[in-house]
């Protein structure tokens, strides 16, 4: 029962990274991208972030520069099935809600390699 | 985020958002964005300062007015909302702050943001009725958060109040109900200004953001170095032992293996000298994750390491205090200041790993997730054997250990395929030492070992129900010989010294 809160605070989280992550992505020109890489949880709780880290890049060592924020619907679904594995999304860039990134992506459809 | 085990009815949740901070950001940036759209707070009266704050029921932020309620503090100032008078509860939260809090943490973590965006050295603490929805009894509520986005220029954060500061719930509904006590605050401070420093340390200064398994570790680790083991916590553990420590997902259990680990992390690396902290050296590291925790290992130095580490603690954990001394020279199987075993501890039952009927004879093992533990408690298949054995099996990933407590005996290393007998019972521990892959928990074979010579094969009254099942019982009765259970008997009597009476 004392889990409730906590699941209702991540949908919470998860469903406003979303909402403002098609928000910001609807002001851009809508082409796609892709990016391959590491899907990492980052930060402090609640301001944890899901984030990729691109393929060829030190998960453990990356800059903040270098990795992807991730928002959108499919970013709660990478934190509950991706953690540390290598995934590709497909779907369109987006300008950063937070200041701690400047790479932004909204995926539409996550790639899995099998990791 | 904190999670607190201290709430009896209330259960505290500090939930901020960079939900909040994101949504509020994206309807500014939708809105056109720029300094032209840059939010502004109402001018607040001349005594008061203006503040964002978070409004968690509708993902936004709004403005109050507070007024510095607590001056002359050397390491913090404290404002309260609308003027607020300063809470009886949180009387003694400054001196607290300052005295006990502030060097525990920067003695143990690092230095935060100082003087830091605002050129203040001392750290606000903002004392406000928090937007969380709170409706009475049974409700949730947030306690305090640290939000980074207080350390960004408005150019990056429009609601940045650019300062060093601390939020904390003051809700009358809170405050005068008892759900919170002033060591909850203090608990909670601790908590959130490890991650203060962590920013400073990892974000800041090397352009990295850690994991938050372990930034949410470290602030567990932060309040026991002032106040000590949290009973809390290690319920929520033992609640859900099988949680990964590694993959965050935000629930309470997340909270309770980190508590563990950070708390097996201070027992067996802290140095004994001031700021011997190995959070402290895990900070310094210029990584992340599990290749900071690793690297810092090495700078002590260490031979061990995190995956070597973790399987150790899983022992620990079954180990609890109690078979401290079973285990001599091995004091990476036991914990010295929290005991996992059935006991009281504060306002908690602490249930236990051993013996745990959860946890009970259990023969198709769960898959392990990232860094996790599962335990298995087993007895002897026939209720009159004492002396039982496991057979452990399986494919790939997991290491297992096994603990005999009849005989006060621990195996570590467990051979898949191999038996392991015990007395009365055993405790087999698989965990998975992998931070990144998911490994079998395996299955288990359990059976009996008689410890009576010779047993005694079957009673007359089996023997008779044998017979009359079998095919050659149909037709005419037959006699069936019952001899060999009374010459078992017989052989019984004369192992345990027993002659006849002539």
């Amino acid at each position: 029962m004392r889990a409730v809160p906590y699941v209702i605070s991540a949908c919470l989280l998860l469903t406003v990274v979303s909402s403002s992550g098609w928000a910001m992505g609807s002001n851009n020109s809508g082409d796609m991208i892709s990016a391959t890489g590491v899907i990492r949880v980052k930060g402090n709780a609640p301001f944890t972030r899901v984030v990729l880290v691109p393929q060829g890049e030190d998960p453990d060592r990356v800059t903040k520069d270098k990795v992807y924020l991730v928002t959108g619907d499919l970013a709660r679904q990478l934190m509950e099935r991706d953690q540390n594995r290598t995934v590709t999304l497909l779907g369109t860039p987006c300008t950063s809600p937070s200041p701690e990134y400047q790479k932004c992506i909204t995926p539409v459809e996550i790639q899995r390699s099998g990791k | 985020m904190f999670r607190s085990g201290h709430s009896k009815q209330l259960t505290i949740v500090r939930v901020l958002s960079l939900c909040a901070i994101i949504a509020a950001l994206a309807l500014s940036s939708c809105g056109g964005g720029g300094g032209s759209n840059q939010p502004a707070c109402p001018p607040c009266a001349s005594q008061e300062t203006s503040f964002w704050a978070a409004d968690f029921t509708t993902n936004s932020y709004y403005c109050i007015c507070a007024a510095e309620v607590a001056t002359g503090g050397a390491r913090s100032r404290i404002f309260a909302e609308h003027s607020r008078a300063l809470p009886l509860l949180l009387s003694g939260l400054q001196t607290e702050f300052d005295t006990n809090i502030y060097p525990a943490d920067t003695n143990n973590f690092g230095s935060e943001p100082n003087p830091g965006i605002d050129n203040d050295p001392l750290i606000t603490i903002l004392l406000l009725n928090i937007k969380d929805g709170l409706s009475g009894a049974g409700s949730s509520y947030v306690a305090g958060y640290f939000d980074p986005g207080n350390e960004y220029p408005l150019s990056a954060n429009p609601y940045s109040n650019r300062r060093e500061m601390f939020y904390l719930n003051i809700n009358p509904v809170l405050i005068n109900s008892g759900s919170i006590t002033a060591a909850d605050f203090y608990t909670i401070l601790a908590h959130e200004f490890q991650h203060m420093i962590h920013w400073e340390q990892k974000t800041h200064l090397k352009g990295l953001d850690d994991d938050t398994w372990l930034d949410e570790a470290m602030s567990e680790a932060a309040p026991t170095y002032i106040y000590g083991p949290s009973c809390g916590r290690l319920d929520d553990y033992e609640q859900d032992p099988s949680n990964s420590l590694t993959d965050w997902k935000g629930t309470v259990a997340d909270y309770g293996i980190a508590y563990m680990w950070s708390q097996y992390f201070k027992e067996q690396f802290d140095q004994p000298q001031p700021g011997g902290s190995i959070f402290k050296q895990i900070m310094q590291q210029n990584s992340t994750g599990v290749t900071s925790v690793d690297n810092a290992l090495a700078s002590i130095p260490s031979s061990r390491r995190f995956d070597t580490t973790f399987y150790d603690m899983s022992i620990a954990i079954a180990s609890g205090v109690t078979t401290s001394t079973w285990w001599p020279g091995h004091p990476e199987w036991t914990f010295t200041s929290i005991e996992t075993w059935p006991s009281t501890c504060g306002s908690y039952t602490i249930p236990g790993i051993f013996n745990n009927p959860k946890f009970q004879n259990i023969t198709t093992l769960p898959l392990l997730g990232p860094s996790s533990i599962t335990f298995s408690s087993y007895t002897p298949t026939a209720i009159s054997a004492t002396t039982g054995t496991v057979t452990w099996n399986t494919t790939s990933g997991s290491l297992a250990a096994f603990i005999d407590y009849g005989n006060n005996k621990l195996t570590t290393g467990l051979v898949s395929g191999v038996s392991y007998s015990y007395t009365t019972a055993g405790l087999l521990v698989v965990s998975n030492p992998s931070y990144t892959a998911v490994a079998s928990g395996g299955s288990v074979v359990r059976s009996s070992v008689s410890t009576l010579a010779p047993a005694i094969s079957l009673s007359p009254k089996l023997m008779l129900e044998s017979a009359n099942a079998s095919s050659q019982a149909l037709g005419r009765p037959r006699s069936v010989c019952v001899q060999s259970a009374f010459k078992d008997r017989e052989k019984e009597m004369r192992r345990k010294g027993f002659k006849p009476g002539f």
